[in-house]
């Protein structure tokens, strides 16, 4: 059974990421794409806790690493705090709750964006703050609040039918 | 007690992955030739879905252009002819010219100036992960004789420079990425300048130009194009347009903005240039 949950964690992040790369590159509202990855790592820090959510992290940073960045681990590093910080929440977690998943997700949208502008943007001397949260940040955050909601009931749906299928197999 | 140990445990983990970013990190800025083969695993497992993903994409988003109607295809098609016609005829001036320039020049010995550029056409696969830089993937790499620093253009226009390549898949960071300089010069006047790719300036359309000679007679609408001074772009393509000349705050040198003739939003196709700019390295500091 643990091979069905490793299998869905290495799956999830392969589609998300080509959502993300491919798929949403012709969805684009208002010129920004939602952070499909972002909403994975944070789910499912949430609902698995830290573990699932350094390791999901790792996995969607890493392979932006691969794909886009020109040093490798920079974004992985980022992911896997931001999965961290998201286990803490586990705790009060609770199936029914949309709230939290959801004022989560908007609040870490936030501050990915605010954590990209500091160290790749202000720390070369480019301030332009306010211009970065109109054209960018907000319509970012509210871009993945709105693809959030789906794919987080999704991914609950799948993590609650793995969790029903382990608890069987051990009576 | 139990609830103690799964917390520690956690925190391992944290440790253990930050651990391995670090040493990521480290390894691929000190010798970031080591971990090429784990990149061409991954893209060259990836890359094929994302190229796949991306035909069906163009074409159920390009559904539009296939509903036209008759009439507007015979009204376009009519325009196009008289052009062809104009063009034609502009044509055949041009080549009289060319071929007294060939005369003119090897009566005087001199070389030809602008070299043809051999290219290579590639497929843009994916864009950048987020919205912050304006990178993208072609479908073309190493295996396709793709080398990093190759330019690459659309529309006859630069587009950016190829800055990683793997096997079946190269990275392409546009002109106007917030990171990249190009060395750019006025077609007419030969004056140089530098056009700074911006993220805040890109989202109205256009980009800085700056350190452009005090003294420089250039007015609004020259042509921008590489410069022969740069050490990674090859002489003589085109950027874009120029307007809103002047003086900068420093009274030393006038800035201006750059209108791209690339349509960054819809790349489909580029050409990649595959004469690499020969060049010695003057000042290792310049980066573009």
């Amino acid at each position: 059974m643990r091979l069905k949950r490793t299998l869905f964690y290495i799956l999830s992040v392969i589609f998300c990421f080509l959502l993300q790369t491919s798929v949403f590159q012709f969805l684009k509202l208002a010129d920004v794409m939602p952070n499909v990855l972002l909403i994975l790592t944070v789910t499912l820090g949430l609902i698995r806790g830290k573990k699932a959510g350094i390791g999901i992290g790792f996995s969607c940073g890493l392979l932006i690493d691969i794909f886009f960045g020109d040093v490798l681990g920079q974004y992985a590093l980022l992911y896997l705090l931001i999965g961290y910080i998201n286990g803490c929440f586990n705790s009060f977690f609770y199936e029914d709750d949309v709230l939290l998943p959801f004022g989560l997700l908007v609040i870490n949208t936030l501050a990915y964006s605010f954590a990209i502008f500091f160290f790749f943007f202000a720390l070369r001397g480019r301030f332009a703050f306010f211009s970065y949260l109109k054209d960018i940040m907000i319509p970012e955050a509210v871009y993945t609040g709105l693809i959030a909601l789906p794919l987080y009931k999704l991914l609950l749906f799948i993590d609650v039918r793995i969790s029903d299928s382990e608890k069987r197999s051990m009576f | 007690m139990k609830f103690q140990k799964k917390n520690m445990r956690s925190r391992h983990y944290l440790f253990i992955f930050v651990g391995v970013c670090f040493l990521l990190i480290g390894i691929s800025v000190f010798a970031g030739g080591v971990l090429s083969p784990v990149k061409a695993l991954a893209t060259g497992i990836l890359s094929p879905m994302q190229k796949g993903i991306n035909s069906i994409g163009n074409g159920i988003f390009s559904w539009n252009e296939n509903i036209k109607t008759k009439e507007q295809l015979k009204e376009d098609n009519k325009v196009l002819q008289e052009k062809i016609d104009s063009l034609k005829m502009q044509n055949r001036i041009l080549s009289q010219d060319q071929i007294e320039l060939e005369r003119l020049q090897e009566l005087l010995k001199l070389k030809a100036k602008y070299k043809k550029y051999s290219t290579v056409g590639a497929r843009v696969i994916s864009k950048g992960s987020g919205n912050w830089f304006e990178i993208f993937a072609i479908d073309k790499g190493s295996k396709d004789g793709i080398k990093k620093n190759m330019n690459v253009i659309a529309d006859n226009g630069l587009v950016g420079i190829v800055y990683d390549v793997s096997d079946h898949y190269a990275k392409v960071r546009t002109i106007i990425n917030d990171t990249s300089m190009v060395s750019a010069m006025f077609l007419k006047t030969k004056d140089s300048c530098i056009v700074r790719g911006s993220l805040s300036t890109m989202s109205d359309g256009y980009l800085e130009v700056v350190y452009i000679d005090k003294t420089a007679k250039v007015k609004e609408g020259d042509e921008l194009v590489t410069s022969y001074l740069s050490s990674k772009f090859v002489e003589g393509l085109s950027i874009g347009k120029v307007s809103d000349i002047k003086l900068d705050s420093t009274k030393l040198t006038k800035t201006a903005k750059v209108t791209p003739i690339v349509d960054f939003k819809h790349l489909k196709e580029v050409l990649v240039i595959t004469d690499l700019k020969e060049n010695v390295n003057l000042d290792e500091k310049t980066k573009e």
